[in-house]
């Protein structure tokens, strides 16, 4: 990154926080090229980096008043994203966790096949069954369970109200119960 | 055919609303300071009077004042490191290491006070339910601190932010206990201090559930401070 552009930054948040969406527009389009290119550095995943550039977007989104004018831009953007791909991570582990394989389950058919095989035919299948799901209440799992986002946060992040999201995520998690009980049979 | 980052970044921009600038964190913890004291002050006073002579020992016994003196530059320098942590990309470790320190020496002088008082312990000036009242007079400056700093700023690390002022917060009534409380070093390290990491595991939960509770991510494109 050269300095110019974190002068450009710098001035363009400066004219975002007083509400100019072209500055705006222009002060995000770079940080998420500036982003997109930290991110693939440091961690080599596209995939990911795409992710992680929205996540980011959105959390400077949110905190952009918390920029002072007087401070540096670069460390107050590269927090917050370091932090949500941290956090970002952390989902994915927790994701990774919930789906691994209790490899000492005597319900679990136990073949000739390595558990690595075991593991990746239980996430194979576990992604079957969100993918099984109607939309709303895969999204609902995916917020909630996958994200750890609260109820309120994925009713707010899914447009409906909290108790329609608690709805939906307990008719998804029996939906997806069942549909794993018939995996297995 | 636009990206996902190109409609978002649309998204964004059509959500862009004026916002106003967070108000400097220091200026913030200076109140939180100030306003905290205030409060601790008042509630003690009004549950009951101050140790005979308190005030006087701050002048006479210079192991006293200095015990006194650490306590309260331990918490400020805490109170100010949360606050100026809840601005992302604010690297401030050096003040943060010297308010631990501090806190450290704090304790540390009490340890030594056992064997090597400031003050002739004595029972005078003995309040009865010191310790609920250290937990009590504690719990609205951590409350309000964990609210300025969500309401103002971004801390990137909320859990951490809950429990340093939670630390602060309770070590108000623990040191103004050195005056309103009977003085024995064991008697201050059992009842004024030990409530302090019950307040810091309280900030914790506090901040945990109220983040699960509330969430700090609102309606995105409604924005936050429009």
């Amino acid at each position: 990154m050269h300095a110019d552009d974190e002068n450009d930054w710098y001035d363009w948040m400066l004219l975002a926080q007083a509400g100019d969406a072209h500055a705006y527009n222009k002060l995000l389009a770079s940080l998420s090229r500036a982003i997109t290119s930290y991110v693939v550095r440091r961690f080599g995943n596209v995939e990911f980096a795409d992710d992680c550039v929205q996540e980011s977007l959105i959390a400077l989104h949110e905190a952009r008043h918390t920029f002072l004018p007087g401070r540096p831009i670069r460390p107050w953007v590269f927090a917050i994203v370091r932090n949500r791909a941290i956090d970002m991570l952390r989902r994915q582990q927790r994701r990774q966790r919930l789906f691994a394989v209790d490899i000492d389950d005597p319900m679990l058919p136990v073949a000739d096949a390595a558990p690595e095989a075991h593991a990746d035919d239980r996430r194979e299948s576990a992604d079957r069954v969100l993918e099984a799901l109607p939309p709303p209440q895969r999204q609902a799992l995916e917020l909630t369970k996958l994200m750890g986002l609260s109820i309120t946060e994925a009713a707010s992040r899914a447009g409906i109200s909290a108790g329609a999201m608690k709805v939906r995520v307990h008719r998804a998690t029996r939906a997806a119960i069942r549909a794993v009980e018939a995996d297995r049979e | 055919m636009r990206s996902r980052q190109e409609e978002l970044i649309a998204k964004l921009t059509a959500d862009l609303t004026p916002v106003k600038t967070a108000p400097p964190p220091l200026r913030v913890a200076g109140l939180w300071w100030l306003g905290s004291w205030l409060f601790v002050i008042v509630v003690t006073l009004l549950t009951g009077p101050l140790r005979p002579g308190a005030f006087v020992d701050l002048l006479t016994s210079a192991q006293f004042a200095a015990e006194s003196l650490v306590g309260f530059f331990a918490a400020a320098l805490i109170a100010a490191w949360v606050f100026e942590d809840s601005i992302p990309g604010t690297r401030r470790r050096g003040l943060l290491l010297l308010g631990l320190a501090a806190v450290a020496s704090w304790l540390i002088a009490y340890v030594v006070g056992l064997e090597y008082p400031a003050l002739e312990p004595s029972m005078a000036g003995k309040r009865a339910g010191c310790v609920l009242q250290t937990l009590l007079f504690a719990a609205p400056p951590m409350v309000a601190g964990i609210w300025l700093t969500n309401r103002n700023y971004f801390p990137l690390a909320p859990l951490r932010s809950a429990a340093l002022i939670g630390l602060a917060g309770a070590m108000l009534p623990a040191l103004f206990m050195q005056f309103a409380c009977m003085y024995d070093p064991l008697h201050i390290l059992r009842f004024h201090i030990l409530p302090i990491p019950g307040v810091v595991i309280a900030g914790v939960i506090g901040a945990w559930v109220a983040r699960r509770a509330f969430g700090r991510r609102r309606d995105l494109l409604r924005g936050r401070r429009g």
